[in-house]
């Protein structure tokens, strides 16, 4: 590689499920139960016609993430031709990271190891809770003995980089026991841990028990105690805590998440995907016949774009790095990104925002304060 | 023209009921061409679409060939439909000596024709019936003319059945008016005596007047005087209205048309004078003049300071087709510079306010809108005339306050005076008379501060009178009342412009309501807000707003970035638009929603 080798991600979206959860709003159909070959076709298509473009750049791959939706539901020569397909024609790196997403409910002993032969050095897998009541009403379809089989069955499999998706601040938990499940979490000792307060997302039939009073979402008061619990869990348990929802053990922080908000270029397949390279940000259609047709007459299935330019730009990034607690805005990257001056551009922003208590301005960097993690969006809108 | 060849006439009808359609058909007969199918001719303004008002008359001249061969000349009078302008309506239809009374086939007579109804009668005029829209399969003739004759009280047996859509038996209809509505009386050669009936503002002529002509004639040249003011201007140009305005010789005795005499001053003209000749001038004016006073005041601040000089310019603007609003510079600290404006009524304001953010694209905040008090000053007995709470003297100097109060006339259907007696009670009303002119109708008569009739007095007593209640009044003169200025203070800091005058009896109860719906739309801020209401130094409610502890989304993935960017710049958008006091965003809602009373304050 040379010296100026742009590293650069791939995230491949897999938009089935045996069924959808009561909180989900992803982009997926429910009532699946394996991923069809014409799919996985068309994403190496699709792929093919970005391999021009990237073949004259001077790339490397950086990370692939496989997300869904259930990619668990890929049987796993589908997986290892993605893979394959995909780490050409832009070489991978040799650390390269390839990430899979994946339900306690598709995976087994076998399937997992089939899974690490077939390329995947980072397995999610998505607990969410390992309160049975919890991951009844989220309509989950794995119990807590699932998903511990499950994380114990990856660790046989020889995977080294696991992750768990956790959440919190459902409706319904007991008092302490969404801390209970964040314990029980940790001292599986998976390397990462995506700990995540539910957002409750319109029409979804959660959002709908909501409404109709069948289920009451807790109060703010008690969701920001348990995240305070739960951070401090976090830290005491030797995680770094890198971005608002991602806690990992040092060297194990996810390069792919990371890459979001570093404003790292990534190429997003699949229905509904997002990409982002050179400032252009794009989306792919939501229609699966759509984006078939699309791809099949040879023709990058975009349903929307956006070009980041200027001060739009400068304003994103900042949102972006302020979700990085230790990272924060680093001056010397923002000035080496758009030749300017963080400090000039955001001058009253900066002073603004630590008058506030929100963030405190350091030598090299601002990061967010406990009160402005915990009020981010009021961060991020100043940037923006 | 032969006044006996003239018919002039307007229509009345509920919203819905077909009357633009109908009035569009007319137009037609007369062989004009309209553009715009559907779109129909005589509203002109989007906002009277929508709310389903007419704010501006519109007279428009139509020539027929008439029974004998010969042609006639309809003169087409649009009014104005809701209380707020029933003054306005009344000098429209004193313009007529007919009306045609629409009626939907579908739907029955409905509440606010029954008012007008009995505004044409009580100005003599011959009411033609016709229902409408007997076309559709639901249309219920019989149903309909039973209802006109037992809420109306017309004989509805000759009624004339027309679709205004479809333009059926509207040849028909047009006769019946030219049989049966009078041709004017009058002598062209008397002294000039019309009355005007609207103007609008044009910017090469100044002031076009509309007039209906009574006695003699008009023409161009004239020296005229308008007999409320005492006014007088040179006519240079008369006419009369088609789709476009048409310029003409003269206007005699029975005609509708208008002239325009360089007059700049919008509000030189008043709607109800009388326009006569300055030489030869008539004995009496026509009656029924009101002068019309602003009577709801209340603050417009531009949300962007930079835009004042915008938000003056529109109110000239606005002012110019509009002499009823009246407009002068103030400033509040909360605020900052903005205008005290006066209004007709409450519907006036909104609809002001409503045009000058569609059509002038103004971001406003409107203060809580209140009467003109009479604050008498201790020692010195010093009037201070109070348009704004601001305007109040500090609590020691006051020896008292007055208040405006109307004599209001309500009819109301027989089964509902109990409740609307309660209401009047529950709004300081104090009871003068009540009478039967008919079985069925009472007319209540009291007397009522004029705040308790501007907020929402007319719609509760629609309410409760399921939309047959109707209300007039005019003022009475003030009256001392148990009055007390309430300060509202986000925080500690007094915001005048929330500031507001209740009744000592009701201070608690509207000062807590208030802070509830201020409450509500506050957002949470990152500090605690404390919001009370102060009558002087001393606090009469307060509110608190918790301090917003976390806002933070969970994720923020490749695919959610732009989703999320878009979401924080609309919140940060609305937040420009808020109002900062000290440290607290208060955004214009907050402002609106104390605008209205809950219904069960």
């Amino acid at each position: 590689m040379s010296r100026t080798t742009r590293l650069v991600g791939v995230y491949i979206h897999i938009p089935f499920c045996r069924r959808r959860c009561n909180y989900c709003d992803f982009l997926s159909t429910g009532g699946a139960t394996r991923v069809p070959d014409e799919y996985v076709d068309t994403l190496l298509s699709e792929w093919g016609l970005w391999a021009e473009t990237l073949r004259r750049q001077d790339l490397g791959l950086q990370s692939i993430y496989v997300g869904g939706g259930t990619p668990s539901l890929l049987e796993p020569p589908q997986l290892r031709r993605l893979i394959e397909g995909v780490s050409s024609p832009v070489p991978a790196m040799p650390d390269c990271e390839i990430t899979m997403e994946s339900n306690p409910d598709s995976l087994d002993a076998a399937r997992i190891r089939a899974y690490a032969g077939a390329g995947i050095n980072r397995l999610s897998v998505g607990v969410q809770s390992f309160s049975d009541c919890s991951l009844k009403r989220l309509g989950r379809l794995h119990d807590s003995a699932g998903a511990e089989r499950a994380l114990r069955q990856a660790r046989e499999a020889g995977i080294r980089n696991l992750s768990l998706d956790l959440m919190y601040g459902l409706p319904g938990s007991l008092p302490g026991e969404e801390i209970a499940s964040l314990r029980h979490a940790i001292e599986l000792s998976p390397e990462h841990i995506s700990w995540y307060n539910l957002t409750l997302a319109a029409g979804t039939p959660l959002a709908k028990s909501i409404a109709e009073g069948h289920e009451v979402m807790p109060d703010d008061d008690t969701v920001l105690a348990t995240m305070r619990e739960g951070w401090s869990l976090l830290v005491a348990s030797g995680f770094e805590h890198y971005e608002i929802s991602n806690f990992a053990h040092p060297g194990f922080v996810s390069h792919h998440n990371l890459g979001y908000w570093l404003f790292t270029d990534y190429v997003g397949l699949g229905l509904g995907a997002s990409g982002f390279v050179s400032g252009k940000r794009w989306t792919n259609v939501s229609d699966m016949a759509a984006y078939l047709a699309a791809v099949l007459e040879g023709r990058l299935p975009v349903d929307s774009e956006e070009c980041l330019e200027g001060r739009l730009r400068e304003g994103e990034y900042a949102m972006l790095r302020m979700r990085l607690p230790g990272a924060g805005l680093d001056f010397a990257t923002f000035g080496d990104l758009f030749r300017e001056d963080a400090c000039v551009v955001f001058r009253d922003v900066l002073a603004r925002l630590m008058g506030d208590g929100l963030i405190s301005v350091l030598k090299d960097r601002a990061v967010c304060t406990q009160k402005g993690l915990e009020l981010n969006n009021l961060v991020a809108e100043a940037f923006i | 023209m032969n006044p006996k060849s003239i018919r002039n006439f307007c229509i009345i009808a509920h919203i819905d009921h077909g009357k633009s359609t109908l009035a569009d058909r007319f137009l037609e007969r007369a062989g004009f061409i309209l553009k715009n199918k559907g779109d129909q001719v005589l509203d002109q303004m989007d906002l009277e679409k929508e709310r389903g008002i007419t704010i501006k008359a519109h007279p428009i001249r139509l020539t027929y060939t008439g029974r004998d061969g010969s042609p006639v000349v309809f003169n087409l009078i649009d009014t104005p439909g809701h209380v707020d302008f029933t003054y306005e309506v009344s000098r429209s239809i004193a313009a007529c000596e007919g009306a045609v009374l629409v009626v939907d086939a579908t739907q029955g007579v409905e509440a606010q024709t029954v008012a007008n109804t009995y505004l044409a009668l009580n100005h003599n005029l011959t009411i033609i019936t016709a229902v409408n829209k007997i076309d559709l399969p639901n249309a219920d003739v019989d149903e309909t003319k039973r209802e006109i004759e037992e809420i109306i009280g017309l004989d509805a047996s000759d009624a004339s059945l027309v679709s205004a859509k479809t333009g059926l038996g509207v040849d028909e209809l047009l006769r019946v008016i030219e049989d049966k509505v009078p041709g004017p009386s009058g002598d062209a050669g008397a002294p000039l005596k019309c009355l005007v009936f609207d103007s609008h503002f044009d910017t090469y002529k100044g002031v076009v007047v509309h007039i209906r002509v009574f006695e003699g004639t008009i023409q161009k040249g004239d020296r005229i005087r308008f007999m409320a003011t005492g006014t007088e201007f040179d006519v240079v140009e008369v006419g009369y209205f088609e789709l476009t305005p048409v310029v003409t010789d003269a206007l005699t005795a029975g005609d509708v048309g208008y002239f325009a005499a360089v007059i700049r001053v919008p509000a030189e003209v008043h709607i109800g004078d009388t326009v006569t000749s300055a030489a030869r001038p008539t004995d009496e004016p026509v009656p029924g003049y009101r002068p019309v006073l602003p009577m709801v005041f209340a603050g417009l601040y531009p949300i962007d300071a930079n835009d004042y000089e915008g938000l003056k310019s529109s109110l000239q603007r606005l002012q110019l087709n509009d002499a009823s609003l009246t407009f002068e510079p103030e400033s509040s600290g909360a605020l900052g510079f903005g205008f005290r404006c006066g209004f007709s009524g409450l519907l006036h304001l909104e609809v002001i306010t409503e045009r000058l953010r569609r059509e002038y694209n103004q971001d406003i905040i409107v203060t809580v809108p209140n009467v003109r008090y009479r604050v008498i000053k201790r020692n010195t007995g010093e009037e201070v005339l109070a348009d704004s709470p601001s305007k109040f003297p500090p609590l020691g100097e006051i020896e008292r306050i007055e208040e405006p109060f109307v004599k209001a006339e309500i009819v109301v259907p027989h089964e509902a005076i109990g409740d609307v007696m309660e209401l009047t009670n529950k709004r300081r009303g104090i009871y003068i008379n009540m009478s039967y002119p008919e079985s069925r109708r009472a007319v209540l008569e009291y007397e009522l501060p004029l705040s308790e009739i501007i907020t929402d007095f007319f719609d509760r007593l629609k309410s409760i009178t399921k939309g047959y209640g109707t209300l007039d009044y005019e003022l009475a003169g003030y009256r001392k009342e148990r009055l007390a200025k309430v300060d509202v203070l986000v925080n500690g800091t007094p915001v005048d412009a929330l500031s507001f005058i209740a009744h000592e009896d009701e201070v608690q109860h509207i000062a807590r309501s208030m802070l509830q719906r201020l409450r509500k739309y506050v957002p949470r801020q990152m500090y605690e807000v404390a919001l009370q209401a102060a009558i002087g130094g001393k606090i009469v409610a307060r509110e608190n707003i918790v301090q917003l502890r976390k806002d933070v989304l969970a994720k923020c993935y490749g695919g959610d970035v732009t989703r999320k960017r878009k979401l924080l710049e609309k919140q940060k958008e609305g937040k420009k638009k808020m109002k900062q006091i000290g440290k607290v965003s208060i955004p214009q809602e907050a402002f609106l929603s104390i605008l209205k009373r809950e219904s069960n304050d």
